[in-house]
């Protein structure tokens, strides 16, 4: 007669050979008694609860990532230039408080006060200029992008400045009635052979972060 | 039994990755992500969007100003170099001189001479002349002159260059001027 | 196993925790060093400064300095002076000891004026080279200057003919929030020097309007 397999033994019947009969008798019982699917069921639970809590882990470092960088991200994105606004049908592009067009490309300019020097020349930029801002000075930076990605600052190196040539466009005026802004305005750019210009960019600290004109140069 | 060893072995894992970090920390970010270019005085150096080209450099215990020559406790030394940049209009952030024992030196600014860095365009060449003073026991050793583009931040890449300088002894008083544009092809 | 009654860090502990009142106590003697640490009270104490006699070279780890005198002036040709303020001067020859150049008027740590002086602000305002009459700007490693370190101070009519100039010594210590990068930073040593009044140096003189 077999009585349920008692770990632990009893007082009673301690005997080797006893012992190795409760033992033959206990493995047939083991053998039926623990069927396989809850033994699977549980190592399934285990493997699905610790991918649930990797997926849990990854995702969080993930948000974390995200506002921990906050700031670094909103520098750079400030700090770059992002956003090209292009000119509307009729050549206008605006950021506020410019709105601004090229009227005409002139490449090669030949100008009064002498030629470039050997393998540069000068291109011409005519632009129509006009401003909401009358409460203080703001001048916009204009530089020529290349075909080949260099871009060539306009107003440097170039003659006829404070004449008929500006380095830098006005873009603004903290007095409209002795320094208003003028509506047309002029700039050359030192170019070295061989550059192709492809767009005329301009940018102003007054533009929105990340903002800054792009107008074709064609 | 098996899952004490995991666990001491997961432990483990971690606080060797901890240290693997903090070793990578310490040693690495500060100097592993700056590339030095080695260049030599003549020829064009590419050190990340500049070009330089540097000619020479003089030292004397003068240098001319309107009112007449400025006397320094060391030497003063010009350097004659040319630059332009790849891509940009930009001015070089940092340009000192390095001398045999690792020292340092600056651009005396405020002496109200030219001698500070200026601005170069995209294959738009300027020649000038950088000023430094330095003791005078700085020039016998070797003098290097070492470029920073763009000031290293230390989990960004970056690049500097190191051009060796030959330097000329001279009795006159250094001019300096300022910075002239290059024809093209001139250096 | 031990005998029953024994007294083991088993037991000794146990009978610490028994009860609530022998846990609190146990709570307040565990806080007491801690509260000591935030307040400070495990530093060493300052050592006292060391008194230097003017025209000495002294070693204050950034600069050897040798100081020579002091002086009171509304007329040098610095930027910087408001209404109801003079330059207190103080006349030293400046070697800069570390392998990188100093700006000095930037965040220094090695000067300090004695409470002779009602000195607008703790550090150098602006320091002047005496043998070229310019601003000193970076301190190159090696170069011995003659300068004058310059403090905004409340106007004094009647300045005392001895000032005391204190010399905080400074150690080349590596950042430790970024590896790789070194400044100089204050130690609790000093050295206390006796300046002597003087003239205001010509050079740094303002020219007159003619």
């Amino acid at each position: 007669m077999s009585q349920a397999p008692d770990p632990y033994g009893t007082a009673a019947d301690e005997s080797p050979s006893a012992l190795a009969d409760e033992a033959a008798d206990a493995q047939p019982d083991l053998a039926i008694a623990e069927p396989e699917s809850p033994m699977l069921t549980e190592r399934a639970r285990s493997r699905r609860s610790t991918a649930v809590a990797a997926v849990g882990l990854g995702v969080s470092l993930v948000v974390w990532g995200w506002f921990a960088t906050a700031n670094a991200r909103d520098g750079w994105w400030a700090m770059g230039d992002h956003v090209a606004i292009s000119p509307d049908a009729d050549g206008w592009a605006a950021s506020a408080p410019v709105t601004v067009r090229l009227d005409e490309v002139t490449p090669d300019a030949s100008v009064a006060d002498g030629s470039a020097p050997a393998g540069f020349s000068y291109l011409e930029l005519v632009f129509d200029v006009g401003s909401t801002e009358k409460e203080s000075t703001v001048s916009c930076t204009v530089e020529v992008l290349a075909a080949d990605g260099r871009l060539f600052l306009a107003g440097r190196e170039v003659p006829g400045l404070g004449d008929e040539y500006v380095s830098e466009l006005a873009c603004g005026t903290s007095d409209p009635v002795e320094y208003p802004v003028p509506e047309r305005q002029a700039m050359l750019v030192l170019l070295p052979d061989g550059a192709e210009p492809v767009s005329v960019r301009v940018d102003s600290p007054a533009f929105p972060p990340a903002e800054f004109i792009e107008l074709p140069a064609s | 039994m098996r899952a004490r060893w995991g666990l001491a072995a997961m432990a483990a894992a971690a606080v060797l990755a901890g240290g693997l970090a903090n070793a990578a920390d310490d040693a690495l970010l500060p100097s592993g992500w700056t590339t030095t270019v080695r260049g030599a005085e003549g020829e064009d150096v590419v050190v990340g969007n500049l070009q330089v080209h540097v000619h020479g450099a003089t030292a004397s215990t003068r240098v001319d100003d309107l009112d007449g020559p400025l006397t320094s406790p060391g030497l003063f030394v010009a350097v004659d170099l040319s630059y332009a940049t790849t891509d940009a209009w930009a001015t070089p952030e940092v340009i000192v001189l390095i001398d045999g024992d690792g020292r340092e030196y600056s651009d005396p600014s405020n002496l109200g001479l030219s001698g500070s860095t200026w601005l170069a365009g995209p294959d738009i060449w300027f020649r000038g002349d950088l000023l430094f003073e330095v003791p005078a026991d700085a020039v016998t050793s070797s003098l290097t002159l070492e470029i920073r583009p763009e000031t290293a931040v230390a989990v960004l890449p970056s690049t500097i260059g190191q051009i060796p300088l030959t330097v000329t002894r001279a009795e006159d008083p250094l001019e300096i001027g300022s910075d002239t544009l290059l024809a093209e092809g001139e250096r | 196993m031990s005998d029953a009654g024994t007294i083991t860090a088993q037991a000794a502990l146990a009978w610490l925790v028994a009860t609530w009142p022998r846990r609190l106590v146990l709570a307040v003697l565990l806080l007491v060093p801690v509260l000591v640490l935030a307040l400070g009270g495990f530093r060493a104490a300052d050592p006292p400064p060391r008194d230097v006699a003017a025209g000495m070279p002294t070693d204050t780890g950034a600069y050897l300095v040798v100081p020579h005198s002091y002086f009171v002036s509304d007329e040098i040709d610095a930027y910087g002076l408001e209404d109801g303020q003079t330059w207190v001067g103080v006349v030293v020859d400046l070697t800069n000891q570390g392998p990188e150049p100093i700006y000095l008027t930037f965040n220094d740590k090695t000067f300090r004026l004695g409470d002779e002086v009602a000195a607008a602000d703790d550090s150098v305002y602006e320091a002047m080279r005496l043998d070229l009459g310019a601003r000193l700007g970076d301190a190159q490693p090696g170069l011995t200057y003659p300068v004058a370190l310059l403090w905004r101070a409340e106007a004094m009519p009647d300045p005392p003919a001895e000032l005391t100039l204190t010399m905080q010594r400074t150690v080349w210590t590596e950042w430790s929030i970024e590896a790789g990068y070194y400044t100089w930073n204050a130690t609790a040593d000093s050295y206390d020097v006796g300046l002597p009044l003087t003239e205001a140096p010509p050079q740094i003189l303002a020219e007159e309007d003619e």
